[in-house]
């Protein structure tokens, strides 16, 4: 349960924790949106020397990543495993019919599985650096300019920033239901796949209700604070955009430039 | 059956991912004899819900033994001692009706005798036993137990543990958001069926009048420690520690030092009820 890293924020002093979440969000998806650009070694390797740089600025320990990219692993080995299998050209090591293990198939896995984890270990650098509150701050204010197209973004972001705020509540409440049932006699993690998913049962339904009475009290409590949809709000809190946000985007344009230029250094090396 | 209740030594703590929680229990030694009815004081965060939870291993000690009746605990979880204890320990936890779930209130009740093995048709007639014994009509039973009210739902969960017929009863704060009517209905079914069952019963409690009204003992947490374990004419007797530890007093004691204060009779005895403070004012003739 206290296992889940992607999501968390550790608070912290560094560099990473100071940087405006608008720069953030904007760094990081512009950087996941980089890593289907590079398509040889060089790329691939400025980038994870990019990602290394990043997760050391953040202050947190490498080991607190590699648990973030644990629950998702079986997920992404099935994935380059499929791409090792069926993507064909080059020198072919291994063929079994319909089943070759090529050279592009290795590489391709190999590119795949750095997407993956860059992509984990980016997103989680943001949430590890940035307050839930800023984040959803940062998404309110990118998102803002949908709304002359009538997207209730106010909404939206209230939405997520009620929904981060709850899921520690969440978590502690799933701890207790699950020591008072394991006190009425439930073991887990025993059993068939079935049985374990029965015993799920006493688990979520008190989940369910207590979240449901939960979300009425709250809207009640909004309401009787004069909240209404579709109202415009200022906020108590403003985001201030600074020189080193400035310099952290410059940053990701020089980086987008030295990939673009290995690309095409690169196309004749794949050929 | 006899069922004694050791701590030896019990330290533990949570393991909350890559924090480690300072020692939530430390060095805890203590022995509640059996049949004994204790009830455990203590600020927010002493250890007391958390000492609780030793009983019946849902924290592991991680130095030291707790042991129930001949079950013994340690850190090394058996797995198959987890289970008997648990068979022999009810606990009843803070606001135990967030654990209900089941379709009907039948069903819910049986929930905890059916994961010990025990066949249908005698979990069903424990469950009328326990129903009636908590005060509802039989005719809830086929009724879902979202659409009670919220006593109702309280007296459903205390009679799931119930139906698990345990040696050694734990509640933690059973009347916390009651009515005191209600509270004090809980807690005098509870003081009856102790006496009745001959349960060993421990019960975590803010209320000095719940202490002096229903428990033989006390136990004081205080930052993981027991700082006292005393009977209850002992405890209250203490007035200073008490105003140290910043307990507060019985109803009826907080009067009769307020008697004494403005009159100078000192009374005979340390009044813990109303009926012990009434005798005594005749005794003196204040009254």
């Amino acid at each position: 349960m206290n296992k889940l890293i992607l999501g968390r924020y550790f608070p912290g002093e560094s560099l990473l924790h100071h940087l405006d979440p608008r720069a953030k969000l904007v760094s990081a998806i512009y950087f996941i949106a980089l890593l289907f650009v590079a398509n040889n070694w060089q790329g691939y390797l400025l980038l994870w020397a990019f990602t290394f740089f990043v997760m050391r600025l953040s202050d947190v320990k490498l080991k607190t990543y590699l648990r973030g990219v644990r629950p998702l692993i079986w997920l992404i080995l099935f994935t380059v495993f499929l791409q090792i299998l069926f993507t064909a050209g080059g020198t072919i090591y291994i063929d079994w019919g319909l089943i070759t293990i090529s050279k592009f198939g290795l590489i391709n896995g190999a590119f795949i599985f750095s997407r993956f984890v860059m992509i984990i270990f980016i997103s989680t650098v943001v949430t590890l650096t940035t307050k839930p509150i800023d984040l959803t701050d940062g998404i309110n204010a990118l998102l803002s300019p949908l709304k002359t197209i009538k997207v209730p973004v106010d909404e939206i972001a209230l939405m997520l920033s009620i929904s981060l705020r709850f899921i520690p509540n969440l978590l502690d409440e799933t701890q207790k239901v699950m020591d008072a049932q394991r006190a009425r006699g439930t073991t887990f993690g025993e059993g068939s796949l079935a049985q374990q998913m029965k015993k799920l049962t006493p688990i979520v339904m008190p989940l369910f209700v207590s979240s449901l009475k939960r979300a009425e009290d709250m809207a009640d409590v909004m309401e009787v604070r004069g909240y209404q949809s579709g109202k415009p709000r200022t906020s108590f809190r403003r985001l201030a955009w600074r020189k080193k946000d400035t310099l952290s985007i410059c940053g990701m344009v020089f980086l987008t430039i030295i990939v673009v230029l290995l690309r095409n250094e690169g196309v004749n090396y794949l050929n | 059956m006899v069922m004694q209740i050791t701590f030896k030594d019990v330290t533990a703590d949570y393991q909350l991912g890559p924090i480690r929680s300072a020692n939530i229990l430390k060095n805890v030694n203590l022995a509640l004899p059996t049949h004994s009815f204790t009830a455990i004081v203590g600020h927010t965060g002493a250890g007391k819900s958390s000492l609780l939870k030793t009983i019946n291993g849902l924290l592991l000690p991680r130095d030291g033994s707790v042991e129930v009746g001949e079950i013994v605990i340690t850190a090394d979880k058996p797995k198959k001692a987890l289970k008997e204890v648990r068979q022999h320990v009810g606990m009843v936890f803070q606001f135990p009706e967030a654990q209900l779930f089941a379709e009907t209130v039948e069903k819910d009740i049986c929930f905890g005798p059916l994961n010990f093995d025990v066949p249908l048709e005698e979990a069903k007639k424990r469950t009328k036993k326990a129903l009636e014994f908590v005060g509802l009509d039989e005719t809830l039973l086929e009724v879902s137990p979202f659409s009670l009210s919220g006593g109702q739902q309280r007296r459903v969960a205390i009679a799931g543990i119930l139906a698990m017929e345990p040696d050694v009863l734990i509640l933690d704060e059973p009347g916390a958001g009651l009515d005191p009517e209600g509270k004090r209905e809980i807690l005098s079914m509870i003081k009856q069926l102790h006496s009745k069952e001959k349960l060993t019963t421990i019960i975590v409690t803010h209320d000095m009048d719940d202490v002096a009204a229903y428990a033989d003992d006390v136990v004081v947490m205080e930052q993981g420690t027991v700082a006292a374990y005393q009977s209850v004419r002992d405890f209250f007797s203490d007035t200073e520690r008490l105003q140290n530890w910043r307990v507060d007093f019985p109803e009826a004691r907080k009067l009769q030092l307020k008697v004494e204060e403005e009159t100078g009779v000192k009374l005979p005895q340390i009044c813990l009820t109303i009926d012990e403070l009434t005798e005594s004012l005749i005794e003196v003739g204040l009254a």
